[in-house]
């Protein structure tokens, strides 16, 4: 049964980080067909997961960002305590590579497959961008840019091997000394499977 | 412990963005600011708006450009293209100022592009070219787009040719800028393989300035005055170092309002909305150019029509552009010396 759901299981994941929704639905579809394997450790529920991703920085010295995709890991400690790391690649401003750690809480819905999540993220954004000279930056500002901002959860849902979040918004600063700029987030989907 | 400590600065610092070299990378170490702040003493601006002037009268002579002749629909007005007669007003000043100027001529059934070029030859790396160009052809009689940049061109040709440089400067005036940058893609295809291109600089439009507040467009995602009384200079990848020591000397020389901004080298939206002029051709060649611009239809109401007079250049925005322009082809082409 694993040998013959996995692949599809794999495949929906991958789809979900280049942009199809149809991906969920499969992952889902191969996630269903695995619920009898039981469930996950409650100590330690690993992850991985594919996202679909915008992002803008604007400070005074840069504006980075795009949309794009990429895949990441995240660990929920007793069913509370999240720690994620993850990678994506975002396209509009120029070739842009993001990268981004943190740790979060969620909270845990009624049923045990609503489950918010909040998590507070230091992202890198490396690449590709717009840069501006100023009295302030009279050279180009370095690589990577630095931001540290908030995510939002407010639509994440969890079944037995699969958890899916929709529409999580993310708003922080980038820190470009001596001048701050906000940076907005926006995961569209994301799709995760969770290892045995 | 010392040196431990220098490990975890160094870490710290390249953590949060701050590597080391940005705070000790001086652009101006290796540029003599005293002696091109003399150079720039020679800068005669009556000068420059006779050229402007110069200009404007031969395109109103000028009999237009045969667009009928196309058989192709050519966008804003074609009709009202000239580039014929100017070119003799640009062969004279070339003359008057030492230099011998070259006709490049390609001929094409429907596009034949006359591209005008002087060499002032380096003295010690001449395979080494600096390119400062600005297209002579012109919608009307087009004063600011671009008789302002065709004259800040021409200053420089003739402010410089008074010195020495290490390398070799080449004053370039590009044909039909305005119906698709031919003359310019034309140069690049063109360009000898045993000349090394140091930096390309690009004018167009250097003289007007509106200074009441929201005066000037930012597009989204630029970080811009709202008052357009600054000229925009611009950058890719290949050309960063060149657009940072071209900002450093402006602060030197406190030349003129200047936003400088880098985009990406690489296809992108952001990078499509600034190829509309002759710096396009050198970026898509993966070639070091940068463009200097008082940013045309963002801020000004006269941009391809025929209201583009004299009477609306800013005099103070033209010298300013003028002496940057000199300043920086200095500086690049190694000299004066």
């Amino acid at each position: 049964m694993r040998r013959l759901t996995r692949p599809p299981f794999l495949a929906g994941v991958l789809l979900t980080a280049c942009g199809t929704a149809g991906g969920a639905q499969i992952a889902l579809a191969a996630e269903r067909a695995e619920a009898a394997e039981g469930p996950a450790s409650k100590e330690h529920s690993v992850g991985i997961y594919a996202r679909t991703n915008g992002a803008v920085a604007l400070t005074p010295a840069r504006t980075a960002g795009g949309a794009g995709g990429g895949l990441g890991v995240r660990d929920v400690f007793r069913d509370w305590l999240i720690l994620q790391a993850d990678v994506a690649y975002l396209f509009g401003i120029g070739n842009l590579g993001e990268l981004r750690a943190g740790a979060g809480i969620q909270l845990p819905g009624p049923d045990q497959t609503y489950q918010p999540a909040a998590s507070l993220l230091v992202s890198l954004y490396f690449g590709e961008q717009l840069r501006f000279l100023s009295e302030e930056h009279p050279r180009p500002v370095w690589d990577p840019a630095v931001a540290l901002g908030v995510e939002l959860s407010p639509l994440r849902f969890t079944s037995e091997r699969t958890r899916i979040s929709v529409m999580a918004p993310g708003l922080g600063l980038v820190l470009d000394v001596p001048t701050v700029g906000p940076v907005v987030q926006l995961t569209a989907l994301e799709v995760e499977i969770l290892l045995p | 412990m010392s040196r431990i400590a220098s490990t975890w600065t160094l870490a710290v610092a390249a953590t949060f963005g701050l590597a080391l070299p940005a705070c000790t990378y001086d652009p101006l170490e290796d540029i003599d600011v005293a002696a091109i702040r003399a150079v720039v003493g020679d800068i005669d601006e009556q000068r420059v708006w006779a050229d402007i002037q110069a200009q404007v009268s031969a395109h109103t002579t000028d009999g237009g450009f045969p667009c009928q002749q196309t058989g192709i629909y050519v966008p804003n007005g074609n009709c009202a293209l000239t580039h014929t007669a100017v070119r003799a007003t640009i062969d004279e000043r070339l003359v008057q100022a030492g230099l011998e100027p070259r006709r490049h001529r390609q001929d094409d059934p429907i596009f034949p592009t006359v591209n005008i070029t002087a060499d002032l030859r380096g003295v010690s790396s001449p395979d080494e070219v600096v390119v400062v160009a600005a297209h002579y052809d012109v919608f009307y009689a087009a004063a600011n787009d671009n008789g302002s940049g065709v004259a800040a061109v021409l200053e420089a040709a003739r402010v410089l040719s008074a010195y020495s440089f290490d390398r070799t400067i080449r004053f370039v005036f590009f044909d039909l800028e305005e119906v698709g940058l031919i003359g310019s893609q034309r140069f690049v295809d063109a360009w000898p393989s045993e000349e090394t291109l140091t930096v390309a600089l690009v004018l167009d439009m250097i003289g007007y300035a509106a200074h009441q507040a929201g005066s000037q467009q930012v597009p989204p995602g630029f970080s811009a005055p709202d008052v357009g009384d600054f000229l925009a200079l611009f950058a890719n990848g290949h050309s960063e170092d060149h657009a940072t020591q071209a900002y450093a000397l402006n602060r030197a020389l406190d030349a003129v309002r200047l936003e400088a901004i880098i985009v990406p080298s690489s296809a992108s939206p952001a990078r499509l909305m600034l190829e509309r002029s002759d710096h396009a051709p050198f970026w898509l060649a993966g070639l070091p150019a940068v463009f200097l611009t008082d940013t045309g239809d963002f801020r000004n109401p006269n941009y391809h029509e025929p209201s583009d007079t004299i009477d609306t250049i800013d005099e103070r925005l033209l010298g300013g552009g003028t002496e940057l322009t000199i300043a920086i082809t200095a500086a690049w082409a190694g000299g004066p010396r």
